[in-house]
């Protein structure tokens, strides 16, 4: 028997990829050691996928009190705040989403192995498991080189998983197939000397057309559209590139760095990107460290200027296109013959998931199946039962998908029927693959740091309810999408969903009430053409009631062809918060103490271990009033907004800022004056410079929007930049609420 | 030392179970600090299916009223260092599981859970040590004997399944009958040290 991992695989790792995991023990070893500094260590552990875990920090609140976690190693850290032995999660990057049986079943054992018998699909294509400790990584990444697969740069300020369509290859639609495009670029930007650098993640995304989601490069740092071009009778291929999209705090939509880029081209360009968003982009504070932050500063046309210059002066590589000859006319083969489905019969349940989990491929006699994975979540026993069914059918065809499911594509459709029966053998059958029930969410107050509500857990209750009224929901409401992220991250990609939702928090009185900002009306076709805008907060326990009101009045007001973004637009911003109205309200904790909880969680509420107290707040405070007046404010921003009146909007959110900085400024000192001067330079020294503002994570970041905009009004008054001061302004008055209740609400929390 | 040990004792037949239920139950064990060892979390995954449940997630080891198999039961897997020897670390499990058992059926909010103690799933998930073939079962069988003997005196050993690519599971039952106190007793001495 072989007495390490690392001796048995040897020979099974590509060389380059087993030393850098030797390296990165080494490291381990010197932080355990205290020789390596933990901030060093730290940013090294992410570039391996190593990521923190809520609760690393060596404390926990447990519904009464906060209470120190204290694990063994004592002070022992691996990163600052980060206790050694907590429990971790690891990423694990699929480019593109590709897998073979042999990566399924490695997967399966490490998970049952390392984590906690689950395997979760991340809205990047990529794989996280949870529950890790530290000690266990190397081995853990020996295992994964050996069938292919790295954790390298799939967190830390890198290039992150390269993503692409699902259906690349096999769509009807697609202008060509753009997998092998993808998996060359992430190939050759995996770990390469000019993506080191970066400020910030860094994220790429290609897409076979326009009209579809399935990548949305709109929503990316680095996009890749598919495009082809007649040239002297010929068909040359090539993309349309795209910089500087995406989603975080604040929204921004990609922008058209070249119309046409031929295939030869496209490493080295998105080597010259890579080059300029290393030297121009900002380092110092990470809030506006991202790519779009430098395309909106410098302007597109800038940006490509250098980009351009960039290009010109990088020398020579081979490796830009010596792989260019060997991408094959089919990037895969099917494992059996395409058959059409005739008469056979059709097992119970098939004909809903027929349905909608199967998608005829451009290949006549194949379809592509979608396994619809709750919460993106699939047990290791599972997964070793999906690679036999897909070693029976479709070999290694397997790709995992941004909507958290696993496809299994080149299944003849004559196999349907008992590829359906084996999938619901093994509990992977669930019809609703894309509709309603197919939500996603990140993995929000589970496992994330930076949660403020639990997106899983609602995902989860939605999730059952919608289920048992699926069968007689109408269409119109079957097709939406529901996305949740467990805070303003949009990790779960809230903003490109039908109706999204993100995690916020509230007071009532004495105490946090967890909520959700209802975000409507974003566009998750046309690879994310629009972003949804919030309309308001509503309790987390709320958001069933609300989701059926809002459903049930599409389906009775909805015109003819009206989809949900056109009716949520005629309805009108007004009356849809008028609708919901009467969940915005919050009762006195003794009324209806259960509107206090989260999902899936019997504790009291907590975000951040606020400490207990005695009550000092009124029912209603001065602050909860004039709060209220400046969202008020916002929402008219919104309104002109939707009206087109684009300089108002901006106007309109720069006041709310004010408004809400007073407020705040308010609990401290009565008698500010309503001067802009003097509001934003009390809130500077009262609440910035003493940091009271500031969160754990974004820091002074929100009141750094009050201050850019006091300080100069924008340029220009588009849309882009109006929705932009909007969102802004939106994350300074939820910072403001969480500041307040910070320093002024007195948290109890009820035995 | 293997990679991960789990013993798995199952729910009786006909419990009827809501998974959501144990959510709070677990959650007051973190707060009274009811079991052994470092508790940290409860992990809702009672959308899986056959899948682990309700886990309560600690830094020794994970417990969790898992469905795996599609038999319910309460399943704990020691993940960090453990006893010095097999058969002590497998004690140390399943009392973890018996005191569970233990906690389980006292509370009120489920009354219709009971635990059946005469069958105990040893899980051995190490593929590097102890792959699931019948050489390394017979390599180990001697230290499970151990520990089936100390567990329940007379009890038989059988491999649970022989897919290759599975952990290595050994069904122990006993020969005897035996009751949750009186194993509670039997186990007294073992440690999660
Ligand atoms: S959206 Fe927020 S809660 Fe969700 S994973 Fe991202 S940072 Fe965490």
């Amino acid at each position: 028997m072989s007495e390490s991992w690392k001796a048995k695989l040897q020979d099974r790792m590509p060389q380059e990829w087993s030393h850098e995991i030797d390296i990165f023990e080494g490291q381990m070893e010197l932080r355990r050691q205290d020789r390596l500094d933990e901030k060093v260590f730290a940013e090294t552990r992410l570039r391996r996928g190593v990521y923190g875990q809520r609760y690393d920090n060596g404390q926990r609140h447990d519904g009464i009190e906060t209470r120190p976690l204290e694990f063994p190693s004592g002070e022992l850290t691996k990163g600052p705040d980060t206790m050694w032995d907590a429990p971790g999660m690891q990423r694990i990057k699929v480019p593109y989403g590709g897998l073979s049986i042999a990566q399924m079943e490695a997967l399966a054992d490490l998970a049952e192995e390392y984590s906690d018998a689950i395997l979760h699909v991340t809205t990047r294509q990529d794989f996280q498991l949870h529950y890790i400790h530290i000690d266990d990584t190397p081995d853990l990444m020996r295992r994964l080189a050996a069938v292919g697969l790295t954790t390298r740069e799939a967190c830390g300020n890198s290039v992150r998983n390269v993503t692409a369509c699902p259906l690349a290859g096999v769509c009807r639609d697609q202008t060509f197939d753009v997998t092998p495009y993808s998996a060359a670029l992430a190939d050759f930007l995996l770990g390469h000397d000019d993506v080191q650098d970066f400020g910030r993640k860094f994220k790429v995304a290609f897409s076979g057309c326009e009209h579809h989601a399935c990548a949305l490069v709109n929503m990316h740092d680095l996009g890749f559209l598919a495009r082809t071009r007649d040239v002297n009778g010929e068909t040359q291929r090539g993309f349309t590139i795209y910089v500087g999209g995406g989603l975080g705090t604040v929204p921004h939509q990609a922008e058209v760095l070249e119309e046409f880029a031929t295939v030869e081209e496209i490493l080295p360009i998105s080597q010259a990107v890579s080059r300029v968003f290393a030297r121009h982009g900002e380092k110092r504070n990470r809030n506006r460290a991202r790519v779009k932050f430098l395309v909106a500063s410098v302007g597109i046309e800038e940006f490509r200027r250098l980009v351009r210059e960039e290009r010109k002066l990088l020398p020579h590589d081979e490796a830009w296109t010596d792989w260019i000859d060997d991408v094959p006319v089919e990037w895969e083969r099917p494992l059996k013959a395409g058959m059409v489905l005739n008469g056979a019969e059709r097992p119970e349940g098939f004909d809903d998931w027929f349905r909608t989990n199967v998608y005829h491929q451009r290949q006549p006699g194949y379809s592509v199946v979608t396994v619809n994975l709750p919460l993106g979540d699939i047990t290791t026993w599972q997964m070793r039962q999906l690679a036999d069914i897909a070693r029976d059918y479709v070999s290694d065809n397997v790709r995992t998908t941004v909507e958290q499911n696993i496809v299994l594509r080149w299944v003849p459709d004559a196999d349907l029927p008992a590829l359906y029966r084996a999938l619901k053998s093994v509990g992977l059958g669930d019809a609703g693959a894309g509709t309603i029930v197919d939500i996603t969410a990140c993995p929000g107050t589970d496992t994330c740091k930076l949660g403020i509500a639990s997106s899983r857990g609602l995902a989860a209750e939605l999730r059952q309810r919608l289920a048992v009224r699926n069968a007689t929901m109408p269409d119109a409401v079957k097709d939406l999408k529901i996305k949740i992220s467990g805070c303003f991250n949009s990790c779960g990609q809230h903003h490109v969903a039908d109706i999204g939702f993100f995690g916020n928090s509230r007071r009532s009185g004495t105490h946090k009430v967890p909520h959700f900002q209802v975000v409507l009306g974003g566009q998750w076709d046309e690879n994310a053409g629009s972003f949804g805008l919030a309309m308001t907060a509503v309790p987390a326990k709320s958001v069933p009631d609300v989701l059926d009101a809002l459903t049930d009045r599409y389906v009775a007001e909805r015109e003819r062809g009206e989809n949900f973004q056109s009716w949520v637009r005629r309805l009108g911003r007004k009356e849809v918060r008028a609708m919901f109205q009467q969940w915005t309200k919050l009762p006195a904790y003794e009324e209806n103490p259960d509107l206090f909880l989260d999902w899936g969680d019997s504790r009291s509420y907590s975000i951040g271990d606020i400490g207990v107290g005695e009550c000092a707040g009124e029912v209603v405070s001065l602050f909860s009033i004039e709060i209220s007046k400046a969202e008020s404010e916002h929402f008219d921003a919104l309104l002109a907004l939707d009206e087109g009146d684009y300089r108002q909007a901006e106007g309109r959110s720069y006041q709310a800022m004010l408004m809400a900085a007073r407020a705040l400024v308010r609990t401290q000192f009565l008698d500010v004056s309503l001067d802009a001067d003097d509001i934003v330079s009390e809130f500077r020294t009262r609440f910035y410079d003493t940091e009271l503002f500031f969160d754990r994570y974004a820091k002074g970041k929100f009141a750094r929007y009050l201050f850019a905009r006091h300080t100069r009004a924008p340029e220009r008054n588009d849309q882009q930049e109006a929705r932009r001061r909007i969102e802004e302004a939106q994350l300074f008055i939820e910072a403001t609420h969480a500041a307040e209740a910070r320093v002024n609400g007195v948290i109890v929390n009820p035995a | 030392m293997l990679q991960r040990i789990g013993t798995k004792l199952y729910l009786a037949d006909g419990c009827d179970l809501d998974p959501a239920a144990l959510i709070p139950v677990m959650q007051g064990w973190i707060q009274r600090r009811q079991l052994p060892g470092l508790l940290i979390d409860v992990a809702d995954y009672s959308h899986a299916h056959h899948g682990p449940g309700i886990m309560l997630i600690g830094n020794e080891g994970d417990l969790s009223v898992d469905f795996g198999e599609g038999r319910a039961g309460i399943l704990y897997v020691r993940k960090r260092e453990h006893a010095s020897s097999l058969p002590d670390g497998l004690l140390a499990c399943v009392r973890q599981c018996l005191l569970a058992a233990e906690l389980l059926q006292r509370d009120n909010s489920l009354p219709d859970l009971q635990v059946d103690v005469r069958e105990t799933r040893v899980i051995l998930s190490d593929r590097l040590r102890a792959p699931n073939t019948p050489e390394a079962f017979a390599a180990l069988r001697g230290e499970l004997a151990i520990f089936a003997y100390r567990l329940y005196g007379d009890a038989s050993l059988d491999r649970a399944n022989d897919d290759p690519r599975d952990n290595l599971a050994v069904t122990v039952s006993a020969a005897d009958e035996h009751n949750l106190a009186g194993l509670l007793g039997r186990t007294a001495a073992a440690s999660m040290a």
